[in-house]
This record gives structure tokens, sequence and C-alpha cells, in this order.
């Protein structure tokens, strides 16, 4: 998103479209997805309370995942999982992998 | 007649409120959960010669026992054994809501599935048949449209044909796959040579077991030959880490999502993809990167600005009828003591309470709004960026939003929130939120010595609330301990019209708890105010005020809050106002009427007694900083289970409103004299 990503993208290290995982080129954290881009679950990181929480509320491997916007203040980030919406913070949604879908 | 209990059970925003206040009208009893202070509703529903008592259970998407709410609802379900849940399922956000279905299907109880908000479902493109849908779970599935009362009478006769047993409603097994089953077999055996927990059903047991469940584990922990059953889940979650790299927790979650898709497949059509549109056209404006702030705070301000203006013509009406109820009682009552404490007292204190109720419906009529359309879960995403960098949950911001309509539902409200921490947090700075009661204080000040500018005083006084809230937030949030691993989830549900009759009953929810505090606390405290100020007895007359108890004691304070310009019957006010905050102005009004003031009313009054504008300043900042009432205080004792903290409060706020009243004071003479 904007200026913000750019920078974050910097100060990582990362060269464009190279996620997190160098031999699946699509393979990224949730948080690097745009506005209006759509990936697949791969896998949620962590554990304990955090990871069985997202996965109740439906974050599974396999399932689509679509943002839908950046909160004013680029955190959180509102996307549309299993029919619904739900905001999550940048911190959080960095721990999903997910791969990004082609744009249709 | 006999008599049925049944457990209303379902997601936050699946209309659950709704559904509970049609089937049971204005027969509702509000109480609390034994042991702890969330909230607990009951209500009673007559079918024929059947009586079902009601108890709605906390809104919780899951029944891990992550949060208080979750623990409530489970436990409820498991020791009190109700003859039937009653699970609403928002048909339009289906698959994320059956699985709590799921996780109630696992207790073994009778259930009755309510599909709830069908219209919304429908204008999505989503059609759910629930004949399907109730033939695949093995229990009664029932339609409704909450808000328009559809299907309402047929969930009540449902009900009561489960609870003669005249239906089955018992749920199926769900299968989980071959391993997890093998698992849940092993622990089975494991758990019937033990005979732990002969009322609980089995197989949900073994589930929790090999879930790791917090609760259940601790239990058998403690129980004789646990630790064999333990190890052997041990074992187990091995073997699954082994073949699936995976915990088994989170194979059990993805194979409820297996099933419920299965569910989905069979009972849902979808036709033209027509979701969403108009919510999410209504988001791209409320939720807009530029225009989502100035809206956010436009809204905020035509709330007060509405309360304030709107509020006002009821409150000349009240303030004229209780003129003439003085009136009456003066000439109808011999003079003596009778009728001193029926004026002075009673009238004098709840009544001057009383004509600020219509501030208080308006502002609550408000706060209503934004939670029956979906824009508070709105305002909690905008402000979650600004709310973490206090340290806090964009859903603390509900709970600071409700604060200023009373601080004691607000710090129940923070039940809501699943760290403890952040919890803990909210609720210390809750009273740093203008309450309801302290309105009027703002009202009487602002309306006397800043007339026109009501408005713009009041607002800054929210303000300042807000800054200081922030301010202390940074400086606990470094003292108290790190925080846990809980994610930010925060549901955005598509936005809705309110109908007048949810608005009515959620607005009159909240005025229940402050009526009721005023009609105990706030008249107890006025009889005894007075009697404080109209006794020790001079020859069988009341002294005069100087040499009464509470001047006394107001005499006693005065060199403390002579700095910020109070005289002693302000210290005297600001005394009682710890009983409840509404007490300030009634004592006030007791106060000053008394001496010189006679038969004016209390702006003249206060007027003529030589108070400064800027000393009103300065008290009306003490006011909205200084020691929460004895109702917060005892809600945070409650909530955070310690007298620590409301003792905190009550230093750390004194000596913030000490100061920044200080300030004020001295700003106000010089800015105010220029």
């Amino acid at each position: 998103m904007g200026f913000r990503w750019r920078w974050r993208c910097r100060r990582r290290g990362c060269r464009k479209g190279q996620g997190p995982c160098p031999h699946r080129e699509n393979l990224l954290a949730l948080d690097e997805l745009h506005t209006g881009e759509e990936g697949i679950i791969v896998k949620v990181l962590g554990n304990g309370a955090f990871r069985q929480r997202l996965l109740e509320m439906g974050f599974l491997p396999g399932t689509p995942i679509r943002v839908i916007r950046y909160a004013p203040l680029e955190d959180p980030v509102e996307y549309e999982i299993k029919g619904y919406h739900v905001a999550l913070r940048h911190e959080e949604a960095a721990r999903v992998l997910v791969e990004k879908c082609p744009k249709q | 007649m006999s008599e049925a209990v049944v457990a209303l059970a379902g997601n936050p925003n699946a209309g659950k409120t709704t559904i509970f206040n049609a089937l049971t009208g204005a027969r509702q009893k509000v109480g609390n959960w034994p042991g702890v202070t969330v909230e607990k509703k009951e209500g009673e529903c007559r079918v024929g010669e059947l009586l079902l008592r009601i108890v709605d259970l906390p809104g919780i998407y899951s029944l891990t026992p992550y949060s208080l709410e979750e623990v409530i609802a489970r436990n409820f379900i498991l020791e009190n054994r109700p003859t039937v849940i009653l699970n609403i399922v928002d048909a339009s956000n289906l698959e994320r809501n059956l699985y709590l279905t799921v996780q109630l299907m696992e207790l073994g109880r009778p259930l009755v599935v309510a599909l709830n908000m069908i219209d919304m479902a429908e204008s999505r493109g989503l059609y759910v048949d629930h004949k399907v849908l109730s033939r695949l779970l093995g229990v009664p599935v029932i339609p409704t449209v909450g808000t328009k009362g559809l299907g309402i009478e047929e969930v009540g006769e449902t009900l009561a044909r489960v609870a003669r047993g005249d239906l089955k409603a018992q749920p199926v097994h769900i299968y989980y796959g071959r391993e997890i089953e093998e698992a849940l077999s092993e622990l089975l055996s494991a758990l019937e040579g033990k005979n732990l927990f002969p009322g609980y059903p089995r197989r949900w047991l073994a589930l929790k077991l090999l879930e790791a469940d917090r609760e259940v584990v601790s239990w058998v922990e403690r129980q004789p030959g646990g630790e064999e059953v333990l190890a052997l889940r041990e074992r187990l979650a091995k073997n699954f880490a082994r073949l699936f790299d995976e915990t088994p927790e989170a194979l059990i979650v993805e194979a409820r999502y297996g099933f419920i898709a299965g569910l989905v497949r069979e009972a849902v059509r979808v036709s033209a993809i027509s979701r969403w549109t108009f919510s999410e056209r209504l988001d791209d404006l409320l939720t807009h990167r530029i225009l989502g702030f100035p809206i956010f705070i436009a809204f905020m301000y035509a709330l007060f600005y509405l309360t304030f203006k709107l509020g006002a013509y009821p409150v000349a009406w009240l303030e004229h009828l209780l003129k003439l109820a003085e009136g009456l009682l003066r000439a109808h009552l011999p003079p003596g003591l009778l009728q001193e404490v029926l004026v002075e007292g009673v009238l004098g204190g709840v009544g001057g309470v009383l004509v600020y109720l219509p501030n208080i419906l308006f502002l609550f009529l408000g706060i209503s709004l934004f939670e029956d359309t979906g824009y508070l879960a709105r305002a909690a995403f905008i402000m979650d960026r600004v709310m973490h960098s206090l340290g806090l949950h964009g859903k603390a911001f509900i709970p600071l939003l409700m604060g200023f309509g009373c601080n004691v539902p607000a710090i129940l409200a923070t039940r809501t929130l699943e760290n403890p921490r952040e919890r803990l947090l909210t609720i210390l700075i809750n009273p740093l939120m203008s309450c309801s009661a302290r309105f009027p204080v703002y009202v009487l000040f602002a309306g006397t010595f800043f007339r026109g500018y009501e408005t713009q005083v009041v607002f800054a006084l929210y303000a300042l609330g807000i800054v200081t809230a922030a301010f202390i937030a940074r400086l606990l949030g470094r003292i108290l301990v790190k925080e846990e691993d809980i994610p930010f989830v925060l549901e955005l549900p598509p936005y809705r019209l309110p109908t007048l009759r949810g608005l009515f009953f959620h607005m009159w929810d909240k005025t229940r708890i402050y009526l009721r505090k005023m009609g105990g606390v706030i008249l107890a405290a006025s009889v005894l105010l007075w009697g404080l100020t109209a006794f020790p007895r001079v020859d069988h007359t009341p002294p005069p005020l100087e040499q009464s108890y509470i001047g006394q004691a107001g005499k006693l304070l005065e060199p403390l809050l002579h700095p910020l310009g109070f005289d002693w019957r302000m210290s005297v006010a600001l005394i009682s106002g710890f009983v409840a905050k509404e007490v300030v102005v009634s004592s006030l009004g007791v106060l000053y009427k008394a001496g010189e003031g006679a038969g004016k009313s209390l702006e003249e009054a206060l007027r003529l007694s030589g108070l400064t504008p800027a000393a009103a300043l300065a008290f009306m900042v003490f006011v909205l900083l200084y020691v929460p009432c004895v109702g917060t205080l005892a809600a945070i004792w409650k909530e955070t289970g310690s007298l620590r903290y409301p003792l905190l409060n009550v230093l750390y706020q004194l000596l913030l409103a000490w100061t920044v009243a200080f300030i004020a004071y001295h700003l106000g003479l010089i800015l105010l004299a220029a």
C-alpha cells in the first residue's frame, strides 16, 4: 500500500516479487497483499491461542482470502474470508502465509 | 405448569438479542453470572402449558475457552444441562456461524437451530435449504427473520415440542476422519477405565483432551489417574506431528470445517452474486482513507450536539413539573421534618437528577444507533491504529465509548477483550471517559457561566478526558505486564438498518441500569446528604449550613481545594459525588439554594455566590477527572478481582484531577480576564 508498503519492503531488503520462500514464486505473507488482491492461505504460523483462534475463524489452508481495504491509518486491514469481513493487524497478517493469485 | 430451560447461543452479530427480545418480550430479568460480572439475561416464553425459561448466553465465536464468555457459555451448558440449546445462526454468514453449531453439537444436548437473517442471505444470492440442513445435522432448523418477527412463533413451538420430548433433536455425531477417530477411541477407553467425570459426555471429554483444551487438561491433571491419560494424549499428539506435521487441535478444526463445507455444498444454492454491494459502497465512504476520520469525528460531534440541543426541550418540561410538585408538597404538608425530607431531600436530590434524564436518553439512543447499524465496528477499525499505539485493542474503543454513557456497564463491556493486559488497561482508564452522570455538572456550569458556548465547552471537556486517558494508558502500559499472544480479530458485519423496536430495547437496557442506580444509591445518598446538612439540630430547626456536619467536612477540605478556586460548598458537593456523580448537582442545589440563594433557581444562586468562570471551569475539570463513583469502583474491583486496582484509580485520579484543575483555573484566570 503506497508509501508505507514500499518503505517496509526496502527495509527488509527484498526485491519486487520475491517472497519469504525462494522456491514458490507467489508465496507471501498476508500483509504483503495489496488492496483488491486475492490469495489462498497456505499456512498459519505461530502457535497456541493465536493460531487456534485464527483457524477457528476460518483461516485454514486452501481458503481464498481477499484484501478489501486498508484502514485510514494503514493498520488494520480488512479482509474477506469465507463470505464475511474481518480486520487483522499487520503483525498478525504477517504470520499468515498465502499464495498470491494471479491478476485476472 | 411445567418448566424447561433453554440456553440461547450464537455468534456476535447473529441477531441473538433480537430473537431473545422477540421470544421473551418485556419479561426479562437482568443479572450477573455467578462469580463473575458478565451480564446474564433471562426471559420467559409461554407456549401452551409449558413455560420456557430462556437464558441468553454471551455472544461467542467458538467454545474453545480463550475468553471468559466462552468459559461461561460452555460451563452453563455442561453444568446446568439446559433442556434445549437454541443456536442462532446467521444465514448470510453460514460457514463461520456453523462452526459454533458443530461445537454445540459435540456437547450432546438437544439442539434447535434458528437460521436467522434469511432475508439478508437471499438478498446476497444465498438460498439455504433448511430441510436439507436439518436432515444433515439431525436437529430441527427453523428459518427466521428476527427483525421482522418471522419464524419466532415456530421457534417457540419447536422448543416446546423438543422440551416435551415430542420431537427428536439429538445432534448427529461428526466423523473427524480415521486418524482422529482412532485417537479418540483410544482416549475414550483410557477415560472409561478411570471413570473420570461421570456427568460429562465421554466423547466430548476425549475430543477436548485431544485438542489440549486448557480447562479440561487442568481438570484431568487434578484427578487420580489423570497423568496416565495425559501421557497417552502426549503420545497421540506426537504421532499426529509425525504423520501430518500438524497439531491435533488444528486437524480437528480442519475436520469441523470440512464437515461444514459438506453441509454448505448440500444445503446452499448460490445464485447471481450480488453480495455486500450496498454495504461495501457505504464502507468506501465511511472508512475512506481521507474522509473516514472527519466523518467519524463529525458523527461524534453530532451525537453530543443533538444530545445537548434536542435534550434541552424535555429538560425544561421536567423542570417545570418538579416546580409544580414542590409547590404541591409545600402547600399540602404541615411544615416540619417530613416536609423538609420530602421537599429538600427527595425532590431536591432525585428530582435534580431526573431532569437530565432526557439528555442521557438521547446519548444512549445515539450510541445504540451506532451499535445497531454496525458503525461501531467501523469506528473500532478506524481507531485501532490509534488505540494500538496506546497499547489497546481497537475493540477497546467500544467500552471506552460506552464509558460516555456510564462507566459501570462500560467496564463490564471490556469482557469482549480477550487479552487480560489490554482489558485491565481499558478498565483503569475507563473512568476518565466522561460518563453521563458528570454531564449534568457540565450542563449546569457551562449553562451558567459560558452561555452561548455550552456545546464547545462540553466538547472540550470530553476531549480532555480522552487526551488524559491516552496519556495514562501510555504510562500504565509501561508498568503493567507484557501482553500474551492473542490475535486482533475484528469482525466487520454488513451495515444493517436498525429497527425501532431494537433501538428501543437497546436504549432501555442501558437506561435501566442508570435508572436503577439512581433509584437506590442516589435517593439514599440525597437523603443522607440532606441529613448531613440538617443536623446537628439547633432548637429543633436546621442549623446554619456552616455549622452542619457537611459544612464542617467541607471546611476541613477547603485549604486543599482553595488553590483551585473552590469554596467549601463545592468541596462538599465533591465529597458527595463520591457516592454517585449525579449527586454533585443535587447537593450543589441543596447547598446553594439554602443560603442567600433561597427561592432562586440553581443557576441564579450560583451566579449570585460570587463564583468566577475560571473556578467553574476548574470545577468541571475536577469533576471530569477525580475519583470514580462507588458503583464504578465496585465494578473495577469485581472485574479485576483485586482491591489494588480500584485503589490505584482513586489515587492517580485524585492527583491528576488536582493538577489539571489547578492548571485550568490559572489559565482560566489569565485568559478569561483578557
